[in-house]
């Protein structure tokens, strides 16, 4: 079977869209429809072209010859069809862009490279598994979101920060490419976490093959996911110095300026720390608890309109450096118009435009009004 | 110069710098008038990654969403080889192709391929020129627009001390 059948099949279902609204829209029969993906018949270049303006990919994207990627929500994620259609974009999106990297690899005549590194979990092995995984990238002690992002990316992970639908904090995807999405709507901190755990499934969970290239986005009750919190929690709260802040603090750490130290020292949520310490063996905390230690906000309204990037710079790019760099060189050997760089990154075009110009001209002011002058007459001085 | 019968299909760059970038309400309005001003479903979507709801008002100001299928898309890519184009640009010149409406872009390759394809097309600075001819804008208005388009991100070349707009525009070769 042609590898476009499963791929319009898997593109409809994401958005939650019946044959018959595609045959709708398309002006042909529903069983037109259902001999496309069974493989029996072929849209057309047309056919294609309007197949993707109804699902909001592109043509090339449904006619590709990679394997389908399986991002899928779990039924529990989505409320209604409006939350259908929003996770289903963004699940399409992320795979759009798997192919993309493709693209983009391909025309730069380059071979994809994914991370190295590999591990079988078990519960009784989580201290040495972080410990190593930690050496590995070379981390500090206390990890900060942007240090972790960067060791990745140094280890061939491409990271991308997407707007994305709020119950979505990431995915990720490992076949020829390592791959991690990252809501960038999520403060820091929790973004450091999910960033861990997305870690956790490359290293654990993903092994490349077309039944665990699934990304996770399952209740806390899923095998999976379970373990890729428990591997999160202990690359950012090692058990030893939790034991060491709970020998010092005890049962203090039930009352909110010490529980907020506590936070401060390992450099992560409230909630994260807070799960940590009412896990055993210490137990400090029960739920009970919880709203006397942290208020935790309400959830504003996100906008998910407009761009799924909102913030391109040299080193703190929404989009994966790497990528950035590939794509940015196939823009200069004119093998791809301005367009499709601001297509292929999910950025706005006149957001695109304006750093590329940037690029093209150096010699333009740029907006460096935070950089303290302080530290300027420090260095002249 | 821009027939009055012509239909324009605009690209995203066109209509971001009518829109936001360029503040080009009064110029698009004047065009709108005279003739059909087009964009395809892509294009839409590509301008509404911006700016929603902005864009989403100024297309249904001033513009028509063209949704009909497209079908010489394999003929636009073939000509853009070895340049790959984005969805927008790909729509407009296939829509063009079929329908010998004039496109309107200014990405360079786009009017390589609108020349290799032997369309009509036009860019900001064409209409810009077109707007000055038919007394909607001021020379040193028009002028003013590009520092502004330039300030906002497009790349084009400076606006010199003594420049007209004449003399810029026959700068861009």
């Amino acid at each position: 079977m042609e590898t476009y059948t499963q791929q319009l099949m898997t593109v409809r279902e994401r958005l939650g869209k019946s044959q018959k609204e595609v045959a709708e829209r398309l002006g042909v029969s529903p069983s037109l429809v259902s001999k496309w993906e069974k493989g029996e018949r072929k849209p057309d270049d047309s056919q294609f072209w309007e197949l993707g303006r109804f699902f909001g990919v592109t043509a090339s994207f449904l006619q590709k010859q990679h394997p389908a990627v399986n991002f899928r929500p779990r039924t529990q994620m989505v409320r209604n069809s409006g939350e259908k259609v929003l996770f289903g974009s963004a699940l399409n999106d992320a795979a759009q862009q798997i192919e993309y990297l493709h693209e983009a690899w391909d025309l730069a005549g380059r071979t994809p490279r994914r991370f190295a590194m590999a591990l079988e979990y078990a519960d009784t092995m989580l201290v040495q598994l972080a410990d190593g995984v930690r050496k590995y990238l070379q981390l500090n002690e206390k990890i900060t979101y942007s240090e972790l992002r960067n060791a990745l990316s140094e280890k061939d992970v491409l990271v991308f920060e997407w707007k994305l639908p709020p119950k979505l904090s990431g995915l990720s995807f490992q076949r020829d490419f390592s791959v991690i999405f990252i809501n960038s709507q999520m403060p820091e901190r929790v973004k450091l976490f999910t960033l861990c755990h997305e870690l956790a499934h490359l290293l654990f969970h993903l092994r490349g093959d077309h039944q665990t290239e699934v990304s996770v986005m399952a209740s806390r009750n899923d095998p999976y996911e379970r373990q890729a919190n428990h591997f999160a929690a202990e690359l950012l709260m090692p058990s030893a110095k939790v034991e060491a802040i709970v020998n010092v603090y005890g049962s203090a750490l039930r009352r909110k300026a010490e529980f907020c130290a506590a936070v401060e020292q390992f450099g992560v949520s409230h909630g994260a720390l807070f799960y940590r310490l009412a896990q055993r063996p210490w137990s400090v905390v029960d739920y009970t608890m919880k709203s006397q230690l942290f208020m935790e906000k309400e959830r504003s309204i996100v906008d998910t309109a407009g761009a799924r990037v909102t913030r391109l710079t040299d080193d703190g790019a929404e989009v994966a450096p790497e990528f950035l760099k590939v794509v940015l060189e196939l823009w200069l050997a004119e093998k791809v118009s301005s367009g499709l760089v601001a297509q292929w990154c999910f950025a706005a075009r006149s957001q695109m435009d304006a750093f590329l110009t940037g690029l093209m001209e150096p010699d333009q002011p740029v907006d460096d009004w935070d950089l303290g002058y302080a530290e300027v007459d420090d260095l002249v001085g | 110069m821009i027939a009055p019968s012509n239909t324009l299909v605009c690209d995203a760059t066109v209509v971001l710098n009518l829109g936001h970038r360029g503040g080009l309400e009064d110029l698009t309005a004047a065009l709108a008038q005279d003739r059909k001003l087009v964009v395809t479903t892509e294009v839409a979507r590509e301008v509404s990654m911006d700016d929603p709801s902005f864009y989403d008002a100024f297309l249904a100001r001033h513009f028509t969403i063209e949704a009909r299928p497209l079908l010489r898309v394999a003929d636009v890519e073939k000509a853009a080889l070895p340049m790959r184009l984005d969805s927008g640009e790909i729509s407009v010149l296939s829509l063009c192709l079929q329908t010998r409406w004039a496109a309107c872009i200014d990405e360079s390759a786009g009017r390589r391929v609108a020349r290799a394809l032997e369309l009509e097309c036009f860019g900001t600075f064409g209409l810009l020129w077109h707007g000055i001819d038919q007394g909607w804008m001021t020379n040193q208005a028009a002028l003013d627009v590009i520092r502004r388009l330039r300030s906002r991100g497009l790349f084009c070349p400076k606006v010199l001390p003594d420049d007209t707009f004449a003399r810029y525009f026959a700068r861009l070769g």
